[in-house]
């Protein structure tokens, strides 16, 4: 049985800078089911949102409502009620949470409770831990994952021993990274179980890891470098690509076509592209759309949550149509994984540190699923997830989890 | 006249004769560098005046001009 020792807990006082209200968070949108499961079992009165003009109807005691679009419903119990839910949550059927009060110039407000404020521990980063890859049974054996980024310190010793394929398309070889961009995102995606001197950092460290070194150690590349490392990784039937890479687009503009054919095609040949939304935003000042290459509707973008899963202040949002818009979430601060020698380790944030998560747990789903390769191993990888208290705007369909 | 340097998307139907849709493009002035024949690309550089001309070929789908890219940013980095 799996518990949430931050579930509220019947009739005791709202802990500060609660409402004494609960938020019900579904596993799936699988609305008209938890509505009725709320209604039988625990004896709300619940309503639709959609049926309401107003953006705030009251809620009584005993009452709920549930918004369908979100996956989510807003609940007022009494405490025989609460101890009802609490029960349900603890088996699993849904998240429940106390409602916060949120101010707008606050954006990483009191955590309530409600949420866990994770840290790196002396057995893992925090974002294993938020992703739950620490009680997954796979690791991404068998499975390829190619980074495309800065390179590889090849002779970190946390990748000595490791089968490493790698291939220069920026300039001049060698792979090696002078940069450490692409150490630490080869790192979050398939780092080892066992670090040398660290917490464990790597997602899936059973995979097989193709660095294609597409940015030179200025981290300068062009279009042409990253579209030869995605056909390399193709030919060489990688399942998963993480490129932690980018450029700013505007309000308005449209994906790139040449990029959005090369994953689409890609995808037919059972690869799965992953990238970050971008780290342009200034939340909650302004908010910048999905960048290129993320940007296509055929590749996974990426945004970036903190340790108490609050949508980091960089991290872009869906503005653009068709395809600018997030998939997921992830870790994005204060995340440790591998740095060239002699440092070996260092923290970064950014959306480049959330998209190997994903592409990680991509290799965890692919050992899980066999048989499930480009679009059907996009489509177990956008629905695993946990869903989160903010606008798919910001976090898109939550925040991804690894296979039990 | 500025050259510069372009990616050629390749249409699905057409996939099976990139080589021959890469020789008309040369043709037509495409300096023609690589063929990404898994993804359907092809890699090189034009004119900017004859762009239009390329986007025409039968099989072409699409004709980009090439974007510098960088790093996700680091922030926070020790």
């Amino acid at each position: 049985m799996r518990t949430h020792r931050n579930a509220p807990t019947a009739g005791q006082a709202p802990p500060a800078g609660c409402t004494g209200r609960s938020l019900v968070l579904l596993r799936e949108r699988a609305s008209g089911a938890v509505a009725a499961l709320l209604r039988h079992t625990a004896g709300l009165r619940v309503a639709m949102s959609s049926d309401f003009d107003t953006a705030r109807p009251h809620i009584a005691p005993g009452e709920g409502l549930l918004f369908e679009r979100l996956g989510a419903a807003l609940l007022r119990g009494d405490p025989d009620q609460t101890r009802a839910l609490a029960l349900w949550h603890s088996e699993g059927a849904f998240l429940l949470e106390p409602e916060r009060f949120v101010r707008a110039s606050e954006q990483k407000g009191a955590h309530c409770g409600a949420e866990p404020y994770l840290a790196d521990t002396r057995a893992a980063t925090w974002g294993l831990q938020a992703t739950r890859v620490l009680s997954s049974p796979y690791q991404g054996r068998g499975i390829r994952v190619a980074v495309l980024d800065t390179g590889l310190d090849l002779r970190h010793p946390d990748f000595a021993g490791r089968a490493v394929v790698a291939k220069s398309f920026a300039g001049r070889p060698p792979v090696d990274d002078a940069n450490g961009h692409g150490t630490f995102c080869a790192g979050v995606a398939c780092g080892p179980q066992e670090p040398a001197q660290a917490p464990r950092y790597g997602v899936a460290p059973g995979a097989d890891l193709y660095i294609a070194k597409v940015l030179d150690d200025n981290a300068d590349g062009t279009d042409g470098s990253v579209l030869a490392g995605i056909d390399w990784a193709v030919r060489n039937h990688c399942a998963v690509v993480s490129m932690s890479i980018g450029t700013p687009v505007a309000v308005g503009d449209s994906y790139p076509k040449v990029y959005e054919q090369a994953a689409a095609r890609a995808l037919s040949e059972g690869v799965v592209l992953i990238a970050p939304a971008g780290n342009s935003s200034q939340r909650p000042d302004s908010i910048a759309p999905v960048e290129h290459p993320a940007n296509c509707p055929s590749i996974l973008a990426v945004g970036a949550v903190d340790q108490s899963f609050t949508v980091a202040p960089f991290s872009n949002g869906g503005l653009n149509p068709r395809g600018g818009d997030v998939d997921l979430v992830a870790p994005g601060i204060a995340i440790a994984s591998a740095s060239p020698r002699p440092a070996l380790y260092q923290t970064a944030s950014g959306t480049s540190m959330a998209a190997p998560f994903v592409a990680g747990i991509a290799a965890l789903l692919a050992e899980a699923n066999p048989d499930a390769r480009g679009a059907a191993l996009r489509t177990l990888l956008q629905q695993a997830f946990r869903p989160l208290p903010a606008p798919p705007r910001d976090v898109g369909a939550g925040l991804v989890q690894a296979p039990q | 006249m500025k050259r510069i340097n372009v990616a050629i998307a390749v249409a699905e139907e057409a996939r099976d004769r990139i080589y021959e849709v890469a020789a008309v493009c040369r043709a037509l002035g495409f300096g023609h560098t690589s063929t990404l024949s898994d993804i359907g690309i092809l890699m090189g550089s034009a004119e900017v005046e004859d762009l239009p001309m390329l986007r025409a070929i039968p099989g072409v789908i699409a004709v980009e001009i090439e974007h510098a890219l960088r790093l996700g940013e680091l922030r926070g980095r020790r």
